[in-house]
C-alpha cells in the first residue's frame, strides 16, 4: 500500500489580492474618499479660512492685486477673445496660475465679480494655499512629528500673516508654494527610502513648479545637484558604476523638469519668437526692473551696499529665528543621522537664495513676497527638533518606580523639544506682521493692510489700495455701453488687463494676443479700428511705441472721446475715437 | 531517409542504443500523418473563429470595404473635412495607445504583480512532488547553436526522470540533425522530426510536438536560450500553489549580449520595460497577456483542450495568451530570467520585428472578429487591453513616422496648405500628444533601467527615438506583409553574438 504524501507547504510571494481583483465600485470609492482624514479636514478648514479672507479682502474692501487681475485676464483671453486659443495665456509669465483660473471664467456670466474683481484668482490661490497647508501636514508627519506637534506647527504655518494674505489675494505665490511643497515632500521621501518612484514624483513636481514660477529653476538645479551628490555617496563600488548611478538618478529627477523648461521655451520661441520672454520681452521682468531702477535704488538701496542690509531686514523680519532653527535642525539631523532636512533646504532654500541674489544683482524688485518661501522652510527646519523625540522603550521595566521616572523624564524631554519648536515658530508671527506693516520693507503689503486694519493711520496712498481697479471697471462699463461691434477698440493688454477682464464683451477689443494685432497697430484706420484705449505712464505699450504721444494728442488720426483720472495703481485712461475721414464714411455702423 | 531504429523506452526497460545513432522519437507513419493533420488544421477546424488562417473574417471584410467606400466618397465630396476627421482619429488612436501604456506601466510599478519563488525554496522542494515536464525546443537550420543548447539544458536543475526534452526539427534540416547526433545528448533529450508541410512555422512544429509530449507541464525554449536553472522548479511550484485558473506562468526574458552594439542595447532596454513593467502591469489591470516567445510554462492538458497553438499566426505565443484569457484562464509573470540573444544586425532585426508586428496585427484581427463575444469573455478591461496594447503596439510604431513628418513640416516649412488642411485645434493636440507620448516612453525606459540596476544602458535609454525609426520601418513592412503573405515566417538568424560580448550578470 502506498502512502500518499502531500506536497510541502511553501512560501512563495504572489501578488496581493488587490493586484488581481477588480477595483471596488465607483460608489464605494467615492465613499472611501470622503472618510474624514486629517489631511482632508485640514484642507477644508484652510480653504474655508482663506476663502473667507479673500471675500473680505477683495469683495468687501475691494483690494485687488494687479498681478492677480493680470492672470485672470490672461485666462479670459484664452476663452473669450476674438481669437480664443491656448497661446493667449501669455508667455511673459509662466502659465500655471492663469490656467488654474480657466475653469471659473465661464461662470463669470452669472457672477461678474469672478472677472471684474479677479475673484477667480482669489479662489485658486486659496485652494492652492490650502493644498500647501495639507502638504505641510503630510511632510511633518513624514518627518516623524507627533500629532499635537504637527497640528500646532501646521496651524502656525497656515495662520502666518504672509501665508494668509497670499492665500487670499490671488497672486501666484500660493501656486508656487503648493508645487514647491509637493516637490519637497517627495524629495524628503526619496532621501529616506531611495525608491526611484519618489524621485519620479519629485521630478514631476519640479516640472509643475517651473510652470508656476520661473524661480523654480533654482529649485530644479539645486535638487538635481543634491540628488547627484546623495546618489554618488550611496552608490555602488567603483567610480564608473557610481557615476552611472548618478547620471541615471539625475535623469530621473531632472527629466520632467528639463522637459518642462524646454517645452515652455520652445513654445515661447515658436509663438512669440523669444526663448525666455520673462527676461527678454519688452513686457518682461528685466524691462520693468530696468524702468524702475532709480526708484528702486532710492527705496531699497539696490545697487549699493545698503541693499544687503535691506535684504537681510526683509528676511529676518519674516523669520527672525531663521539661523537658530537651521542650526538646531542641523544638530538634530546629524544626531539622528537623518538627511531629510536637506530637502526643504535644497528646494525652498534655493528659491530663497535665487530671489535674494536676483535682488542684490539688480534684477528684481525686491518685494517682500519674494521671501515667502522662508516661511515653510523655517517650519520644516523647526520640525526637526521635536522629530528627535525620545521614543517609548520597547519593553517595560519591571521596577514601576524606575519605569515611572524614565517615562516622566522621556515625556518632559519630548515636551521640551515640542515646546521649543512651537515657540520658535510662534514668535515669528508677530515679527512677520510687523515687517509686512513696515512701509520700507513691505512696500506692497503695507498699503492694503494699513488701510484695512489701521484706517486712522492710513495715508492717501494706503487708502488708494482699497476699491482698486475701479477706474478700469468704469472704463469697461463705458465701452460696453457703446455696444460696439467686434474688433472696434485697439488696446495693448499689457496695461489694459483690468479693463479687458471687466468688460462684458471682450470681442469688441483688439488685444495683444490677437493674431491680427500687429496689422491693426500698423494702420488702425484702414484696419477698421474705431477707438484706441491708451494709458498714461505705461512700462511698454505697443500702440504708444508705434505712435509716440498718442496719449497726449491722438497720434494725428483720432480725437479724445473720454478720459478717466488715475487712482492708486490704476493709471489715467484716455479713449480716442479714430476720425480719419475715409474710415468714418465706410465703417460708421453700430452693432445691431 | 533513415527512420529511427530505436523505440521509445518503455517503462522499466532501457533498450540498447546503437552507437552514434540519434535518439529519434519513432512515430509510425499513420500516426505521423494524423499528428501532422492535427498540428496544421486542428485549431482551424475545431475553432475556426480563433484561427488566423484567414486574415479577415467575413464581417471584417465587409466592414473594411464599407470604410474604404466611405473614405473614398468622403475624399471626393468633402476632401478637407475627411482628411481632418482622419487626422483626428489617428491622433485619438495614438493618444489612447500611449495613455494605456502609461497606465500599464504605472500598474506594473505599483502593484508588483510578479510571482516570486525563492531559490532556496525551489531547490529544497522534494522531487517526488514535482510534475513531469516537457520542454519543446523548435530549431531550424541552427547546427552551430546545438552544443550550447545541450549545455544549457544540462544545467537545468530538475529530476531527469521527470524531464523530457523534445528537439523539434524539420524534415529537410539535415545539418541540425547531424549536429545533435554528433553532440550525443543525454537520454531525456530526444529529437522529433516534423514531416514537411505548409505552413512551415514554429507553432506547427510545437503543435506536432505537443501531441507527443508526456509532461504535465510544458514549456518552449529557443535553441539559443539560457534559462535560469531553477526555472522549471519555480514554475511547477508556482502553478501548484496558485489558484486553479492560473494555468500559465510567463518567465522574464532578457538579453545577454546587451553590450554588443547599439541595437542590442536598445533591444535590451525595450525588453526590460516590457517584462519588468508592462506585462506585470497588464496582469494587474486584468488585461489579456500576450505571451513571450519562450519560457511560457503551460499545463499540457489545458493546452490540448484549447487546441494548441495557431500555426497560421506568426506570433502564436501572443495569440495563445489571448485565447487563454478568453477561456477564463489566467497567466501570471514568474520572476525567473531566461537569457536570450538579441538581434544585432539591422536587417535581421527588421525582419524579426516585422514578424512580431504582423503577428500582433493578426492576433488583434482574429480576436476582434466577434467583439461582443470577446467582451463577454474578457470584460471591458480585457477588451480595452486587447485593443490598446495588442493592437496599439504595432499601431504606435506605424503612426510615429506620420507624426514625425507633420512636426518636421511645421518647423522646416510652413506651407499654406498645411495650415488649411490641419487647423490649429487638430494640429496642436496631435503634436502635443506625439511629444508627450514619446517623452513618456523615454522616461519609462530610464525608470526601468534604474529599477533593474542596469544603469549601463542609460545612454541607450535616452537615444531611443532612433530605435523607433527602426520600429516604424518594421511596422510598415509588417502591415504590407499582412496582406501579401500573412503566414510567412521570417526566420531570425541566431548565433550572431560574439563571445566577448556576453553579459548575463546582474540578476
Amino acid at each position: 500500500m502506498t502512502t500518499v504524501t502531500l506536497p510541502p507547504p511553501v512560501e512563495i510571494v504572489i501578488p496581493s489580492q488587490a493586484a488581481a481583483q477588480v477595483r471596488p465600485r465607483l460608489g464605494r470609492r467615492v465613499l472611501r474618499a470622503l472618510r474624514p482624514r486629517e489631511g482632508r479636514v485640514f484642507f477644508l478648514l484652510a480653504a474655508a479660512t482663506y476663502l473667507t479672507a479673500a471675500t473680505i479682502l477683495t469683495l468687501h474692501y475691494g483690494v485687488i492685486d494687479v498681478d492677480s487681475m493680470s492672470r485672470v485676464a490672461n485666462a479670459t483671453y484664452v476663452l473669450q477673445s476674438r481669437f480664443p486659443h491656448l497661446a493667449a495665456v501669455g508667455f511673459v509669465w509662466n502659465p500655471l496660475p492663469s490656467l488654474a483660473d480657466l475653469p471659473f471664467i465661464p461662470f463669470a456670466h452669472f457672477w461678474p465679480e469672478l472677472k471684474n474683481h479677479a475673484f477667480a484668482g482669489n479662489i485658486t490661490s486659496s485652494l492652492f494655499m490650502a493644498g500647501a497647508v495639507t502638504l505641510m501636514l503630510g511632510t511633518l508627519r513624514d518627518f516623524g512629528c507627533s500629532r499635537p506637534v504637527r497640528y500646532a506647527l501646521t496651524v502656525l504655518f497656515a495662520l502666518n500673516p504672509m501665508i494668509v494674505l497670499f492665500a487670499a489675494n490671488g497672486m501666484s505665490e500660493a501656486c508656487m508654494l503648493f508645487t514647491l511643497m509637493l516637490a519637497t515632500r517627495m524629495l524628503a521621501k526619496w532621501l529616506r527610502t531611495g525608491d526611484p518612484s519618489d524621485l519620479v514624483r519629485t521630478g514631476m513636481a519640479l516640472g509643475l513648479a517651473y510652470l508656476a514660477r520661473y524661480e523654480a529653476l533654482a529649485a530644479g538645479a539645486a535638487t538635481i545637484g543634491l540628488v547627484a551628490a546623495i546618489s554618488f555617496i550611496r552608490g555602488r563600488s567603483g567610480v564608473k558604476s557610481r557615476l552611472r548611478d548618478v547620471v541615471t538618478d539625475a535623469l530621473l529627477v531632472g527629466f520632467p523638469f528639463v522637459v518642462s523648461v524646454g517645452l515652455w521655451a520652445i513654445s515661447s520661441k515658436v509663438l512669440v519668437h523669444q526663448w525666455f520672454p520673462t527676461i527678454s520681452s519688452s513686457y518682461g521682468n528685466t524691462a520693468q526692473v530696468g524702468a524702475a531702477a532709480s526708484e528702486l535704488r532710492h527705496l531699497t538701496g539696490q545697487g549699493t551696499s545698503e541693499a544687503f542690509l535691506y535684504a537681510a531686514n526683509q528676511l529676518f523680519g519674516l523669520e527672525p529665528t531663521l539661523f537658530i532653527t537651521i542650526g538646531a535642525a542641523a544638530i538634530f539631523a546629524l544626531h539622528l543621522r537623518d538627511n531629510r532636512a536637506l530637502a526643504p533646504l535644497a528646494i525652498l532654500g534655493s528659491v530663497l537664495a535665487f530671489d535674494v541674489i536676483a535682488f542684490l544683482s539688480g534684477h528684481s524688485f525686491g518685494w517682500l513676497r519674494f521671501d515667502i518661501s522662508v516661511i515653510p522652510l523655517a517650519t520644516l527646519m523647526v520640525a526637526c527638533i521635536p522629530a528627535a523625540r525620545v521614543p517609548a522603550p520597547k519593553r517595560r521595566l519591571r521596577n514601576p518606580l524606575l519605569s515611572a521616572c524614565l517615562t516622566t523624564g522621556r515625556l518632559s524631554v519630548n515636551g521640551l523639544l515640542a515646546a521649543a519648536a512651537v515657540l520658535l515658530l510662534a514668535i515669528t508671527l508677530p515679527s512677520t506682521w510687523h515687517t509686512m506693516m513696515n512701509h520700507r520693507l513691505g512696500r506692497e503689503e503695507t498699503h492694503d493692510l494699513t488701510a484695512i486694519f489701521y484706517p486712522h493711520q492710513a495715508t492717501d496712498q494706503d487708502r488708494q489700495a482699497l476699491n482698486s481697479l475701479h477706474v478700469e471697471r468704469q472704463v469697461a462699463a463705458y465701452i460696453d455701453s457703446l455696444h460696439l461691434r467686434n474688433g472696434s477698440v485697439l488696446t495693448d493688454s499689457g496695461d489694459a488687463y483690468g479693463v479687458l477682464a471687466s468688460t462684458k464683451d471682450l470681442k469688441a477689443f483688439i488685444i495683444t494676443s490677437d493674431l491680427d494685432f500687429e496689422r491693426a497697430v500698423a494702420d488702425p484706420p484702414r484696419f477698421g479700428v474705431r477707438y484706441i484705449l491708451t494709458p498714461e505712464h505705461a512700462y511698454y505699450d505697443a500702440v504708444q511705441s508705434a505712435y509716440p504721444g498718442i496719449y497726449d494728442n491722438g497720434g494725428g488720426f483720432s480725437t479724445l472721446a473720454k478720459s478717466w483720472k488715475g487712482y492708486g495703481y490704476s493709471p489715467a485712461w484716455r479713449l480716442y475715437r479714430v476720425t480719419t475721414a475715409a474710415y468714418v464714411a465706410d465703417h460708421d455702423t453700430l452693432r445691431p | 531517409m533513415t527512420a529511427g531504429t530505436l523505440e521509445r523506452p518503455r517503462t522499466g526497460q532501457v533498450p540498447p542504443r546503437a552507437r552514434n545513432e540519434p535518439r529519434l522519437v519513432d512515430v509510425p507513419v499513420e500516426d505521423a500523418q494524423r499528428h501532422l493533420f492535427e498540428a496544421v488544421d486542428g485549431l482551424r477546424l475545431l475553432h475556426p473563429e480563433y484561427s488566423a488562417h484567414t486574415v479577415l473574417s467575413r464581417g471584417q471584410r465587409r466592414l473594411a470595404i464599407a470604410v474604404g467606400v466611405l473614405l473614398l466618397g468622403g475624399l471626393i465630396v468633402a476632401t478637407v473635412l475627411t482628411i481632418q476627421v482622419c487626422l483626428g482619429l489617428i491622433t485619438f488612436v495614438y493618444a489612447a495607445a500611449v495613455w494605456y501604456r502609461w497606465r500599464c506601466f504605472r500598474a506594473g510599478v505599483q502593484n508588483q504583480a510578479v510571482v516570486r519563488v525563492s531559490d532556496d525554496v525551489a531547490r529544497a522542494y522534494p522531487a517526488a512532488h514535482l510534475p513531469r515536464y516537457t520542454i519543446l525546443v523548435p530549431a531550424y537550420r541552427e547546427p552551430e547553436v546545438i552544443p550550447t543548447l545541450l549545455k544549457n539544458i544540462a544545467a537545468m536543475d530538475y529530476p531527469r526522470r521527470k524531464l523530457e526534452v523534445l528537439v523539434l526539427l524539420e524534415e529537410d534540416d539535415d545539418a541540425t540533425r547531424e549536429a545533435i547526433r554528433r553532440a550525443r545528448p543525454a537520454g531525456y533529450v530526444r529529437t522529433v522530426v516534423v514531416p514537411a508541410s505548409e505552413p512551415k512555422t514554429k507553432p506547427k512544429a510545437c503543435n506536432y510536438g505537443l501531441q507527443l509530449a508526456t509532461g504535465d507541464i510544458l514549456t518552449i525554449y529557443d535553441a539559443e536560450d539560457r534559462p535560469d536553472p531553477l526555472q522549471l522548479r519555480k514554475a511547477a511550484i508556482a502553478l501548484a500553489n496558485l489558484p486553479d485558473d492560473v494555468v500559465c506562468m510567463q518567465g522574464l526574458l532578457g538579453y545577454r549580449n546587451a553590450a554588443q552594439n547599439r541595437i542590442t542595447r536598445w533591444f535590451t532596454v525595450e525588453y526590460l520595460i516590457w517584462f519588468t513593467h508592462f506585462l506585470p502591469g497588464l496582469v494587474a489591470l486584468g488585461a489579456p497577456l500576450p505571451l513571450g516567445g519562450t519560457s511560457n510554462h503551460v499545463r499540457t492538458d489545458t493546452l490540448r483542450e484549447l487546441g494548441g497553438w495557431d500555426p497560421f499566426n506568426v506570433t502564436e505565443d501572443a495569440d495563445l495568451g489571448i485565447r487563454l484569457h478568453r477561456s477564463g484562464l489566467r497567466t501570471m509573470v514568474l520572476e525567473s530570467w531566461t537569457d536570450e540573444e538579441a538581434n544585432s544586425d539591422f536587417v535581421n532585426w527588421v525582419k524579426q520585428r516585422s514578424r512580431w508586428y504582423k503577428g500582433y496585427f493578426q492576433t488583434w484581427l482574429v480576436h476582434m472578429r466577434q467583439p461582443r463575444k470577446t467582451k463577454q469573455q474578457i470584460g471591458w478591461r480585457g477588451l480595452i487591453g486587447l485593443n490598446l496594447f495588442v493592437g496599439g503596439t504595432p499601431a504606435l510604431a506605424a503612426l510615429n513616422p506620420w507624426f514625425w513628418g507633420m512636426t518636421l513640416i511645421w518647423f522646416v516649412a510652413k506651407p499654406h496648405w498645411i495650415l488649411a488642411l490641419f487647423p490649429a485645434p487638430l494640429y496642436f493636440p496631435a503634436m502635443a500628444c506625439w511629444i508627450f507620448g514619446n517623452l513618456a516612453v523615454i522616461y519609462m525606459g530610464i525608470y526601468s533601467i534604474r529599477v533593474a540596476r542596469r544603469e549601463d544602458l542609460v545612454a541607450s535609454a535616452i537615444t531611443v527615438p532612433a530605435y523607433w525609426v527602426m520600429m516604424s520601418v518594421a511596422a510598415i513592412k509588417a502591415f504590407v506583409q499582412l496582406f501579401q503573405a500573412p503566414a510567412f515566417w521570417e526566420k531570425t538568424m541566431h548565433g550572431l553574438e560574439r563571445a566577448g560580448h556576453r553579459n548575463g550578470a546582474g540578476r
